[in-house]
């Protein structure tokens, strides 16, 4: 593995610092950084304000309702919102990775570096993945604050099993617009293909309840958005934690190939 | 020449169109589930063009002697037999997945009664939906229950507009009705149509389920006539028995038929079958009250529980009962009925050698429980926490109901019968002989101190066969099952629970309530609040797009 995987770190350092030296990138940062903060303070203004309003109405009416877990509600429905906007970005994370390389012409030195083909991939998927780790922290500093002010206590466990559902979900559509970036040497048309890939991945799952029996379970379980949407609640499966977990494989593997194939193209 | 260039300018794009059509037209086929000629169409000519532009470059020699031919078809091997490779293993975790539902209270997991039902199937169930929408939260409760017996266990939806025959063969009645069809049997479950806002529930589903499983059809006689609660009261513990299985009827035994009067005096009218007017004191009416002069029709027919009955309720009744319905209870007991008894507290009807014989007393003094004034409730609506070993109760927990206006019971031991306590009150709480008072407080003098039984069940001790041993279950209150309470906390399974058990289902899946999230709220303060909106619409973004502009600055 070692051998495989090789120095990977030394590509994974340049990427980052390639990422924290582009003001582009900043752009990004800042723009997903006001979207989500302004639904954030949306979502939890709405949902204050309503259970607000069934708590007087149940006051008045006497008896307990039905019961609202109002941190967990919040919690769901942003990382809702965060994957869209996951799927905004982060085909713009990743356009860059290989098709910069190509650009600049500096893809025959990779391809050809002791650095294998794999380790050049991981190390460029890692340094993607942790910038966008970046980019969720801040997110996760003002959700803490307001997830401890519940009361009664939440407990930590369902907090962390969703945003590791977003880590997994983003490394998947990083992974595979990585992949698609290896393809071209253009960054815009990388971009859009990666968008228009991971847009599919989403939806299918709409296409695969459409359909029924056998093409729908199967389209169903190809879907990111099913299994991102069973790891923000809560739900640990085995099925989804394989298929996202493919994904990102699965990306990494046909980049080195790409590359591989790479020496032998022309343009 | 010049065709070979122009050919080899555009060419090379042509397996992307051939995949392109080839895949809309699969796509078309799956969702309209039709494949007519656009779909197949469709597939045909985009795999046959792929096919051409395959064959003319595997035929061309120039093709093959390229290096990058084979480094880009090592390329597709590779890929191909790693998708082979992952969509083998994707299929074998999918077809044996493992769960871990971490989320609280463990709402996406089934109730345990759900799993036991699923897996008790042995022959094929199918749950047919009549609508198009198929909505998030129906589709993964079933696919729950299909995840614990994909053998037997399938769902289908169904357009009833595209399969008008099978619509008739269920007699669907309405948009969005879901039934469950067994062998020959087909059943009812509920109406999901979206205008309607309907979910599929997991208990209406388990217990329709249940019901096909065991084809039987119990009956529950309310008792009437003394004041008990009309079952317009009880339509919400009425509709949960009728989920279940039961039949609910009410039961007036002195407007039964089993009397038959012998023949009258020409020149007196001949008495109607009317309830006689109620009595003050303990006797049977006397001439004096109903003015006239007493017929006697020499009744030979003793009054009797009908024999269908599995089990009869006496639901807060407020009169005494008759002699004759007394011992009519008695002996539909002793045949080995079953009995419910609410009593509230303050009302003297007569049970009370019944209940004595096996060792119930009832204290009569209203129960006042302190810690309910914390959840709202009055101090005179004591909150149980705590259940007694019994399949009633068993899988309680520290769930919480609760009983307005009870009193307490003592419990006492008769050698031939199985008593176990199923309802205790908190320490706190004590039964209170001055409950006119405005302030209650414990006086050891007059009161009683708690913990305090509320309920118990008993049965006859010895008995080998089930179906001849009496059961009777006791409650110091009967507000708790009227339609105000009943869908409350636990209160439904304590009362759903009794039933069951009082019929005799033991292998029968005891209720389920629905899970519930735990209620919380955000208690955010002013300056929390205005902390989070700062970093979340103000700071963070500034800092992203200082960071940006200050590099952009950098680099001029």
């Amino acid at each position: 593995m070692g051998i495989i995987v090789g120095n990977w770190f030394a590509i994974y350092k340049k990427e980052l610092q390639s990422y924290f030296a582009s003001p582009f990138a900043y752009v990004i940062a800042g723009v997903f950084w006001l979207v989500s903060g302004i639904f954030f303070l949306v979502l939890m203004g709405s949902l204050l304000t309503q259970v607000a309003a069934l708590d007087a109405q149940r006051q008045q009416f006497g008896g307990p309702g039905p019961s609202v877990d109002v941190p967990a509600v919040l919690l769901q429905n942003f990382l809702g919102i965060l994957g869209s906007l996951a799927l905004v970005i982060s085909p713009m994370l990743s356009m860059g990775l290989y098709a910069e390389e190509r650009k600049r012409s500096t893809l025959e030195l990779l391809a050809t570096s002791p650095i294998t083909n794999w380790g050049v991939a991981v190390g460029k998927l890692l340094g993607a993945l942790t910038f966008f780790v970046g980019l969720l922290l801040p997110l996760m500093v003002y959700e803490a604050i307001t997830l401890s002010a519940a009361n009664p206590p939440i407990a930590p466990g369902v907090f962390l099993v969703a945003h590791l559902g977003l880590l997994l979900m983003v490394a998947s559509m990083l992974s595979i617009g990585m992949f698609v970036s290896s393809l071209t040497s253009n960054t815009i048309v990388a971009a859009i293909l990666t968008f228009a890939v991971v847009l599919m991945l989403w939806i299918i799952d709409a296409i695969g309840n459409q359909a029924g029996g056998f093409w729908g379970d199967l389209f169903g379980h190809l879907s990111m958005l099913r299994h991102y949407n069973n790891l923000i609640q809560g739900i640990l499966d085995t099925g989804s934690l394989a298929m996202l977990a493919s994904y990102i494989f699965l990306g990494v593997f046909l980049t080195a190939q790409a590359v591989e194939a790479f020496r032998f193209q022309r343009a | 020449m010049n065709l070979k260039l122009t050919k080899s300018k555009y060419w090379d794009y042509l397996p992307w169109l051939g995949i392109g059509l080839a895949l809309v037209g699969l796509f078309a086929g799956i969702i309209s589930r039709d494949w007519g000629p656009i779909p197949t169409g469709l597939l045909v000519s985009g795999g046959a063009i792929a096919a051409v532009w395959l064959l003319s470059k595997l035929s061309s020699r120039e093709f093959w002697g390229q290096r990058s031919t084979q480094t880009n078809l090592n390329l597709f091997i590779a890929a191909f037999a790693m998708l082979l490779l992952l969509g083998l293993l994707n299929f074998v975790v999918a077809r044996y997945p493992q769960r871990l539902d971490l989320s609280e209270n463990q709402i996406f997991t089934l109730a345990p009664q759900s799993q036991q039902v699923a897996r008790k199937l042995n022959a094929p169930l199918k749950v047919w939906l009549f609508l198009n929408e198929k909505d998030q939260a129906s589709q993964s409760l079933l696919g729950n229950y299909r995840r614990l017996n994909s053998k037997y266990f399938s769902y289908e939806f169904v357009n009833p507009q595209q399969q008008p025959g099978l619509a008739r063969m269920f007699e669907m009645k309405d948009y969005g009705d879901v039934y469950l069809e067994f062998g020959q049997r087909r059943q009812f479950v509920q109406n999901i149509s979206p205008q309607q806002g309907g979910v599929l529930s997991e208990s209406k589903l388990t217990n329709a389920i249940s019901r096909l499983l065991t084809n039987r059809e119990d009956r529950v006689y309310f008792l009437q006539g003394h004041g008990e609660h009309d079952l317009s009261k009880l339509t919400q513990a009425r509709s949960a028995l009728e989920e279940r299985g039961y039949r609910v009827e009410s039961l007036n035994l002195l407007e039964q038929p089993a009397q038959i009067p012998t023949p009258q005096p020409t020149s007196q009218p001949t008495p109607t079958a009317e309830p006689v007017p109620t009595p003050e004191s303990g006797e049977t009416p006397t001439a004096s009250a109903t003015g006239q002069p007493q017929l006697t029709t020499g009744a030979t027919e003793d009054l009797a529980i009908p024999a269908t009955a599995n089990l009869v309720v006496i639901s807060g009744p407020q009169r005494q009962l008759f002699e004759s319905e007394l011992e009519a209870l008695e002996r539909y007991l002793d045949q080995g009925g079953g009995l419910m008894v609410m009593l509230d507290p303050d009302n003297k009807v007569g049970l009370e050698p019944l209940l004595g014989e096996w060792g119930v007393t009832l204290d009569n003094r209203l129960v006042v429980d302190p810690t309910s004034q914390g959840v709202g409730l009055g101090a005179t609506t004591p909150l149980v926490t705590n259940y007694g070993n019994h399949p009633i109760t068993r899988e309680f927990g520290n769930g919480i109901s609760f009983y307005p206006g009870t009193q307490a019971l003592v419990v006492a031991e008769k050698p031939t019968v199985e008593s176990t306590p199923l309802l205790l009150t908190s320490e706190k709480s004590w039964a209170e002989k001055d409950s006119q008072l405005p302030e209650a407080s414990l006086d050891p003098s007059r009161d009683l101190k708690g913990p305090l039984t509320l309920g118990v069940a008993l049965n006859k001790r010895g008995v080998t066969d089930l179906a001849k041993q009496s059961r009777v279950v006791v409650f110091g209150n009967s507000s708790f099952a009227t339609d105000a309470w009943f869908a409350q906390q636990l209160n439904q399974d304590v009362f759903v629970n009794s039933v069951v058990w009082l019929s005799k289902r033991d292998g029968e899946v005891l209720s389920i309530s629905p899970r519930q999230p735990t209620d919380r709220r955000l208690v955010l303060d002013a300056t929390r609040a205005q902390i989070v909106a700062l970093l979340a619409a103000i700071l963070f973004p500034l800092l992203g797009f200082g960071a940006a502009g200050t590099l952009f600055w950098k680099r001029r």
